[in-house]
């Protein structure tokens, strides 16, 4: 092994030293990264729960990002928002004081810059202490939406919380295409949480390393033919 | 692995051994790594993104934390940008991930055939490492401009800004693995690289 070849050895050597550690430095939950102006959870517990099971206990959203709504600090609204390959989740926890009870009514989600609205209304009509079903429908016809719980939980003190879920194609036949996925409602608040991937296009790349491949191997094999 | 893939698996083998002993390395080169990268697609992709996600979200929240710029939930693959009242989640799925670069930088690698076995190696480890820093340091500036900005500027700095970075150091990388190591041989003939490429042509 000459020299080269032994220092680019030890730089990869420390290279994967440094990033098979990442995940390891990488390890204080998402949880206890706290402070008021940066994210909120329920509780420190990391639940590293991906699927979230709706059924009115919140404790699997207890370590995923928080996002506020608000028209006011003083009335502030805590979001959350997750998807899988299936459905996508919305958490919603009310203000802790004034605006405290759940509102249901035009609930935004934007698929690719597609606007979809719907209404999370009572199953019963009315809201009681305990943990409340609750129906989702589509705005534009009332129509009821198939395989979407929802459930609020209304404590004596304590703000409403609400959690649902959606099946993605719902809103998209294709919904392993969607990219973005955003979530507002003016009845809470006038911002918009996202939740987006972030392609780099890969084949472009991929396509890019073949033509520089190709043409270095094309024009190397043609040199050595008009050698011979 | 089903009984397509299996016969699909064969029948590129035959045809590389054709190709091989008929001296077309252009046509072996072409079909050896397009080949292979859709067998790595369909056979290792599965089970590479999920860990490679985690990572690349891990990796970037380090610096993240470090500045105090955005936070990362790693174990969703999730990066958490705030900008004021507005906030954003870039999700790390497997076209974020790096892990179609991976295997395509390996798979052209692997059939590339101006170096040796063990050069081979060495250089499919650095060039891992190449990308995965490459797509740290997309992201990280993705979140910075978000960061600084908001949401406004995602657009310009995700499609545009991250791409033209990611793309240029990847080429950078194709170009000294696969341009200019061949340029080198046949220009000045002492680079340490290739030594058997005589040979395998």
């Amino acid at each position: 092994m000459n020299k080269k070849m032994k220092i680019l050895t030890g730089i990869i050597a420390a290279a994967f030293i440094l990033v098979t550690g990442f995940p390891v430095l990488a390890a204080s939950p998402a949880g206890s990264v706290k402070g008021s102006d940066v994210i909120y959870t329920a509780d420190e517990v990391t639940t590293d729960q991906l699927a979230i099971t709706i059924d009115g206990s919140f404790e699997d959203w207890s370590d995923k990002p928080v996002y506020e709504l608000s028209y006011s600090s003083s009335t502030v609204h805590h979001v959350q928002i997750f998807r899988d390959d299936i459905y996508v989740y919305l958490h919603i926890r009310m203000s802790e004081t004034g605006y405290v009870q759940f509102n249901g009514y035009n609930f935004c989600f934007n698929f690719d810059n597609k606007n979809n609205y719907v209404d999370v209304v009572s199953v019963s009509g009315s809201t009681t202490n305990g943990i409340n079903a609750f129906e989702i429908r589509r705005q534009n016809g009332y129509k009821l939406i198939d395989d979407a719980p929802a459930y609020v939980t209304r404590t004596a003190g304590q703000p409403d919380e609400c959690e649902l879920r959606i099946p993605l194609n719902f809103f998209d036949p294709h919904p392993e295409r969607v990219t973005s996925i955003s979530f507002s409602c003016t009845n809470l608040g006038s911002q918009s949480i996202t939740f987006v991937g972030t392609s780099t296009a890969p084949y472009i790349i991929a396509g890019a390393g073949l033509v520089l491949a190709a043409a270095g191997i094309f024009a190397f094999t043609k040199k050595r033919k008009n050698r011979t | 692995m089903n009984i397509v893939t299996v016969v699909a698996l064969i029948a590129w083998i035959y045809l590389i051994t054709v190709l091989h002993r008929a001296k077309l390395p252009f046509f072996t080169f072409l079909a050896g790594s397009v080949g292979l990268f859709i067998f790595m697609m369909v056979l290792l992709q599965g089970y590479i993104t999920e860990p490679l996600s985690r990572a690349v979200a891990a990796s970037t929240g380090i610096i993240g934390n470090l500045s105090g710029m955005f936070y990362s939930y790693y174990q969703y693959s999730l990066i958490f940008v705030r900008h004021g009242a507005e906030s954003i989640s870039l999700y790390i799925d497997y076209e974020c991930s790096g892990v179609i670069e991976l295997l395509s930088f390996t798979a052209l690698l692997w059939f590339f055939p101006l170096y040796k076995i063990s050069e081979k190696i060495v250089i499919n480890i650095a060039g891992i490492f190449w990308i995965f820093a490459s797509n740290i340091l997309r992201l990280t500036t993705i979140c910075t401009l978000v960061y600084f900005f908001g949401n406004d500027i995602f657009f310009f700095a995700h499609a545009i800004f991250g791409r033209i970075i990611f793309y240029g150091l990847s080429i950078v990388l194709y170009f000294y693995v696969f341009t200019r190591s061949q340029i080198i041989k046949q220009k000045v003939g002492r680079f340490a690289y290739g030594s058997a490429a005589q040979g395998n042509i």
